[in-house]
């Protein structure tokens, strides 16, 4: 299955893929936020990982990525490094949270599945 | 060119006559196509006369024929009745009486227009089933008895009032309309059809409006008070839902806000289809559905609001709440209520009125924006621009007082010695857009958050931050940079 970062994130961020888990980062021309998760939604990837809460602070996305039957994450670093590092140091767990209409947080020290 | 009725009339059959027999959808998009890209009054007001020809024209090819005259009543072009009931003197075809005793019984079809269909239907000794469904189109007074029944009833003008019938056949939307604005109303005629209405276009000037033809359930689209009088003299208790189209009927974004004002006059049971859908990043930042957008926090709101933090904190406590206070973060509307009232700050003027006010008013000042330029008084009063003239929305008062504009308020200004970024620019190669990362600052053209470059380069220097984006250029880096420090760096 594939992630869809967003751009904001650093380039190596691809370079965390694993077998049977892949990561693909955005690089193509600004789009809105919903447009992204639609793109995301067209290509076949399983979900959408935005670098900060801010993205996902109004519930609309979340929503959004529900009726598309996306996954949604967001980091609350909004340090790409450090960013980036929770997303590595939280592999197993966002791999296990991976389902349609799931959102969560990431955090440093957690991965948060956020309540429908 | 369609400028002569025969060669409007060709495009017309071309319509139908270029499409598979029985895709009727596309002849339909066809015709739709050529009433939204009509360019006179003149030629608009050839469109019934040249669809009449065209049936007519039509007539040796009957599954065509049949097509024609369907979308003619689905676009209530009551002039084709003219063309139909010649072809029906010929050979009298069920399907096409039908579609004819639907067009007669329009408030707007000629008299004795009814008792033709009738004449030529008691000539071609039809069967009793046909017959009734006939009565069922063009008596007043006949109830139906059955589910089918109802459906056809529903499909005569006037419609019966009755809402059981209209549940069964879509939204309806009355289209009210003079000979001198045909072409806007062939134009707004396309656009309902299109988006699934079905049309009643308002009988024509000196014929009266049947009561029973109108439902007050449905929507009026004018562009005068005359249709509103009309309808009110035929049902003196009732007010009609009125809706004005935009000017500009050929931009998406004007349709498509069109096309939400009328869904939120329509009842809930009976909706539009929407046009493909206009991308949220290409509506204008300033526009009612941007204003709901954006997450902006503390930092956001202090840098580009042009406000310290403690002023941000304060006023979230009073007036510009934001919309989750466990998160802190505001929508588009906020921030730009906050810059009009740092705008009148920077030009030396005291806002009278709760900033509340001018929120709550926001959604109207975009809308107005449209076409005219707008501004606020210290008062809270908006005025637009009318002919280089201002004039209080509401009130009709011409002044022009002491006011912000709202261009002022999203282009840069000077605030305390200190210069304010513009809203949608704030750097050369930054850019914000509240459908865009919440509306956080991003690099122009990508979606780059301004702070977190910041960030980084704070934290691990230019070197590691250019590896991070190869994409980007010295320049696009220090500008963002730049301006996320602004908002990394916001005062208390």
């Amino acid at each position: 299955m594939r992630l869809l970062f967003d751009q904001s994130f650093p380039a190596h961020i691809e370079q965390y893929s694993e077998h049977d888990f892949s990561f693909v980062r955005w690089s193509a021309d600004q789009v809105s936020d919903v447009e992204l998760l639609e793109s995301a939604a067209a290509e076949g990837m399983r979900g959408v990982v935005f670098l900060g809460l801010q993205a996902l602070a109004d519930g609309t996305l979340v929503r959004d990525a529900k009726r598309l039957g996306l996954f949604v994450a967001a980091t609350h670093d909004t340090e790409p490094m450090q960013a980036a590092r929770a997303i590595s140091t939280h592999l197993p767990a966002l791999r296990r949270a991976v389902r349609p209409g799931v959102a969560c947080h990431v955090f440093a020290a957690e991965l948060r599945i956020l309540k429908s | 060119m369609l400028g002569t009725e025969l060669a409007l009339a060709k495009a017309f059959v071309d319509a139908f006559a270029l499409t598979d027999v029985y895709d009727e959808a596309d002849a339909f998009a066809r015709v739709a196509q050529i009433l939204g890209t009509l360019e006179t009054p003149e030629q608009a007001q050839l469109v019934g006369p040249a669809y009449s020809r065209a049936v007519r024209l039509l007539d040796a090819d009957l599954p065509r024929c049949r097509a024609a005259a369907d979308v003619a009543v689905r676009l209530d072009i009551v002039e084709a009745l003219e063309g139909l009931l010649e072809t029906l003197r010929s050979h009298a075809d069920v399907h096409q009486l039908s579609n004819a005793a639907s067009l007669a019984s329009s408030a707007a079809a000629p008299a004795g227009a009814a008792q033709d269909v009738w004449r030529i239907a008691e000539g071609a000794n039809l069967a009793d089933a046909f017959m009734r469904q006939l009565t069922l189109r063009l008596s007043a007074t006949s109830e139906p008895d059955s589910d089918l029944e109802v459906v056809v009833a529903a499909q005569a003008w006037p419609g019966r009032a009755n809402r059981e019938a209209l549940r069964r056949i879509g939204p309806s939307v009355y289209v009210d309309g003079d000979a001198d604005r045909a072409l806007d109303v062939w134009k707004t005629v396309a656009i309902l059809a299109s988006s699934g209405a079905r049309v009643r276009r308002l009988p024509p000037v000196g014929v009266p409006v049947d009561p029973a033809w109108f439902q007050p359930l449905f929507p009026l689209v004018t562009w005068s008070g005359l249709g509103v009088t009309r309808i009110k003299r035929a049902l003196p208790l009732i007010n009609p839902r009125v809706i004005t189209p935009p000017e500009d009927l050929s931009s998406v974004i004007s349709v498509t806000r069109f096309l939400n004002r009328l869904r939120r006059e329509l009842p809930a049971w009976s909706q539009l289809r929407m046009p493909p859908e206009v991308s949220p990043a290409e509506l204008p930042a300033f526009s009612p559905e941007s204003l709901s957008l954006g997450g902006f926090d503390a930092a956001e709101m202090s840098y580009l609001g042009a406000a310290s933090l403690s002023v941000v904190r304060r006023l979230a406590q009073e007036s510009l709440r934001p919309y989750d206070s466990d998160v802190q973060r505001w929508q588009f509307s906020k921030l730009v209520t906050l810059r009009i009232v740092q705008a009148f700050k920077g030009r030396g003027l005291v806002l009278k009125t709760d900033p509340a006010g001018i929120h709550s008013q926001l959604e109207e000042l975009a809308a107005a924006s449209e076409t005219s330029r707008v501004g606020v008084d210290a008062k809270g009063v908006i005025f637009v621009e009318e002919g280089g003239i201002f004039t209080a929305l509401h009130s009709g008062q011409q002044a022009i007082p002491e006011a912000v504009l709202i261009d002022q308020a999203f282009q840069g200004f000077r605030l305390g010695g200190g210069a304010v970024p513009n809203l949608l620019q704030p750097g050369r190669y930054t850019t914000v857009h509240p459908a865009v990362l919440g509306g956080a600052p991003v690099v122009q053209n990508r979606r780059l958050s301004a702070r977190a470059l910041a960030q980084l380069m704070n934290t691990r220097g230019e070197a590691v931050l250019r590896s991070a984006y190869p994409e980007l250029s010295m320049p696009e880096i220090g500008d963002a940079v730049r301006v996320g420090r602004g908002i990394l760096s916001a005062r208390t």
